[in-house]
């Protein structure tokens, strides 16, 4: 039987991305409020030392970078400037990546220092939303990666925007997490 | 302003393969019919735990009849606390999440909603079919732990810490599984709501205002609307006790328990109610919607107050997410706290009344037509009512000290979830099957199960009501052991009784499904000559539904029109004929 199917525009898709931006936002939500109710209980905070904040700090102007080079990736596309574009987009990839090595490295200084998993309730949570942000971020790593290997037909400036939307959430998810275990 | 379809364009035309059209299909409406099977055989699995349990209620430690013996040998065939502890929880499981849940906003969110917008699919066709191997694969997940030594989780519904925590809890892997499942089913979840909000707000087709959809859809979209908010809450507790379950974090893990800092049980409570407040919510609004929408059709009246009760069931969505301190009164809220909660909680009843008076204004001097999805539908509009009065004692923090986890609570929410939720189901399932499976189910059997139903279900949840405001509490293996209840053994049999008879009415239910499917002939197109879009289709409805991107003129509910010859009804995308003195 012939069937009928039908191809999405790119608004539409921006919009899918943005409901699970919001379910996104509800679950990091959900463990920042945990790590508050868990703070105000236990009357106390994270004290991370100085070399895993600097790792942290390091990290972030990482992250920062990547979201920057998907931004000029997206530029250089509209301005028809394919080599760069790949240059930039290869840039956010390889940061990403970097910036998931970074975390382990964050992860296996804080056990070095004596604060393994299951160290204390907010020590386990900032591993918890590290965790979980690092989960999204490999699952962004691949979006870039697909994006990356598309041929020039098949790429269009929308796919780009949705790619770039997706991959700067990632980047504010981090600073705001980031910025949460250090108050 | 509507999106004129312009989020989509019919691109080509290809063939599908088995797999791809039966198995792994994108198409809405067999994923629609695969969370029907799913929801449909979660629906009798959880059915049988409650008869299971209503004979150990009934008949205490008494070996159950026929199947008891081969089930629980080593203990004579009597249900053991164990086994009763893990049968209310997975029956309170399986019914929320694997039985409703697939059947009203799997199976009728996938089937309706592109259909009654006039799309060609949902948005995500993709997402959507990993939506349903996802739950699949949650189901299955659940299910593999009843092949555990120790059996399945116990903790109820619920699962609160300490109960569901390695610290003091429950021994056995049980909880852990049922953890892992729920975080699957959550995800599968948040796909189809991803995929039902965009659909609706992006496919509408041309002049399918929101105020010119059919209720069911507004029900459907204010539900997706709420998985989308609340889901990803409780996954994120869930992943927090899996790994207080798994790896050996206390986030929930209290006092002594715990080896270091206490963490906080009462924390996962806040979660979970965050998220199961709304979720109570999620399972009733496709049903309001779908009952507004049948009371229209077969009373041949425009639903009364239609504006109205869109934006009461959209204000009931805002109010819900901030009412779940209401099942937590007991757990030494600060009493403003808990004013605040009642009076939040008790607001709900201006929207809810303001559609359920709508529903009433609907059949006041109507044509009514008591057809089997009429019935069923009528019958909404008594056990919600039951329902949501009796709600009324629980948000009161006075009342509830008292009432909190008693029977008189399982009695009120079964009124809402079971009998509301199951009615409106029922009623749905009745009205789209001919859609759906392009025959009409038998109305004589119908019938029967409707009254059978009825009659039986009251008797059950009423009663159960009154055995909880005599102190009978929940999730008790015995109730006989103690003496203050000892009086209400006679209504607990009677109970009982009743609940095997509607258990009896569902199987003639599924025989009436199976014998239509086998045997039945197919049925004319709009058999309840009703005006919305998916009437306009013939079964079997093509991948791509309809031939051309319907226009919509009229609302869904234009019913005996004066103006309109020879019939009583008028499609949303027909262009009637009109007197002159009209143009």
């Amino acid at each position: 039987m012939a069937n009928v199917i039908q191809r999405i525009d790119h608004t539409t898709k921006t919009f899918g991305i943005l409901i699970a931006m919001v379910s996104i936002v509800m679950l990091f939500g959900t463990f920042i409020s945990s790590f508050f109710v868990l703070k105000i209980r236990l009357m106390s905070s994270v004290s991370l030392p100085g070399n895993t904040i600097m790792i942290g700090v390091v990290n972030t102007m990482i992250i920062i970078f990547s979201s920057i080079s998907m931004m000029l990736a997206k530029f250089h596309y509209k301005n028809d400037r394919m080599i760069n574009y790949e240059i930039w987009l290869l840039w956010a990839i390889m940061t990403g990546i970097l910036f998931i090595g970074g975390q382990l490295l964050l992860w296996s200084e804080l056990v070095t220092v004596g604060i393994p998993f299951t160290f204390g309730q907010l020590s386990d949570m900032v591993y918890l939303m590290s965790g979980a942000h690092g989960i999204h971020v490999i699952a962004g790593l691949f979006i870039l990666y697909w994006l990356q290997s598309l041929s020039n037909e098949l790429i269009s400036l929308d796919l780009i925007k949705n790619v770039g939307l997706f991959w700067h959430f990632l980047c504010l998810i981090w600073v705001t997490l980031f910025t949460v275990t250090l108050v | 302003m509507g999106m004129d379809m312009e989020g989509t364009k019919i691109m080509k035309i290809h063939k599908d393969s088995f797999w791809s059209k039966h198995i792994f299909s994108e198409d809405h409406k067999t994923i629609g019919k695969q969370f029907f099977w799913l929801g449909l055989f979660f629906l009798f699995f959880g059915g049988a735990l409650a008869m299971l349990l209503r004979w150990q209620l009934g008949y205490p430690e008494q070996p159950v009849p026929i199947i008891g013996k081969w089930m629980w040998p080593d203990d004579g065939g009597i249900i053991n606390p164990d086994i009763f502890n893990q049968m209310f929880t997975m029956h309170g499981t399986i019914m929320i999440f694997w039985a409703i849940t697939p059947l009203l906003i799997g199976a009728f969110g996938n089937f309706l909603i592109p259909l009654q917008i006039g799309a060609p699919d949902m948005a995500f066709p993709k997402l959507n079919m990993i939506s349903f191997w996802t739950m699949f694969l949650a189901s299955l997940v659940l299910l593999s732990s009843y092949m555990l030594p120790l059996g399945t989780a116990s903790g109820g519904w619920t699962s609160y810490p300490p109960l569901s925590s390695p610290a003091g809890g429950i021994p056995g892997l049980g909880q852990t599984i049922w953890t892992i499942a729920l975080i699957l089913m959550g995800a599968a979840t948040m796909m189809g709501a991803i995929n039902y909000i965009t659909t609706v707000v992006r496919l509408r087709a041309p002049g399918m205002f929101y105020f010119k959809m059919p209720l069911s859809v507004w029900g459907l979209f204010l539900a997706s609307i709420l998985n989308a908010v609340f889901v990803p809450v409780i996954a994120a507790g869930l992943v927090m006790l899996l790994l207080d379950q798994t790896i050996g974090t206390e986030f929930f893990i209290a006092g002594r328990l715990a080896s270091g800092d206490p963490g906080d049980p009462l924390l996962f409570q806040h979660v979970f109610w965050i998220f199961g407040h709304p979720e109570v919510y999620i399972l009733i609004l496709p049903v309001w919607g779908i009952t507004s929408d049948l009371l229209s059709v077969f009373s041949r009246k425009p639903a009364y107050g239609y504006k109205v009760t869109a934006i009461a069931m959209s204000t009931v969505v805002a109010l819900s997410s901030l009412v779940w301190g209401h099942h937590m009164y007991t757990t030494g809220m600060s009493p403003l706290l808990g004013k605040s909660f009642m009076f939040l909680t008790l607001l709900i009843s201006i929207p809810s009344s303001m559609f359920f008076l709508n529903w009433l204004g609907t059949l006041w001097r109507g044509s009514i037509h008591f057809d089997t999805p009429m019935l069923f539908a009528m019958g909404v509009i008594w056990v919600f009512g039951l329902g949501g009065l009796t709600g009324l004692y629980n948000a009161t923090v006075t009342a509830d000290i008292y009432l909190h986890d008693t029977m008189f609570v399982v009695g009120h929410f079964h009124y809402t979830l079971a009998a509301s939720v199951m009615f409106g189901s029922f009623a749905a399932i009745y009205f789209w099957f001919p859609k759906m499976f392009g025959r009409a189910l038998d109305p004589f059997i119908g019938k029967v199960h409707f009254w059978g139903s009825f009659i039986t279900i009251n008797y059950v949840f009423f009663n159960m009501m009154v055995t909880g405001y005599a102190g009978q509490h929940r999730r008790i293996y015995n109730p006989t052991e103690y003496d203050f209840l000892k009086p209400l053994s006679g209504l607990n049999e009677w109970i009982t009784i009743f609940a095997f008879f509607l258990g009896i009415f569902q199987f003639l239910f599924l025989l009436n499904i199976l014998w239509t499917i086998s045997r039945s002939k197919l049925c004319e197109k709009n058999p309840w000559k009703a005006t919305t879009l998916e009437w306009t289709v013939n079964y079997p409805i093509p991948h791509g539904n309809f031939d051309e991107v319907p226009i919509i003129y009229y609302g869904p509910h234009e019913y005996s029109r004066p103006d309109i010859k020879d019939k009583d009804w008028l499609g949303q995308n027909e262009l009637m004929e009109v007197k002159k003195w009209q143009m």
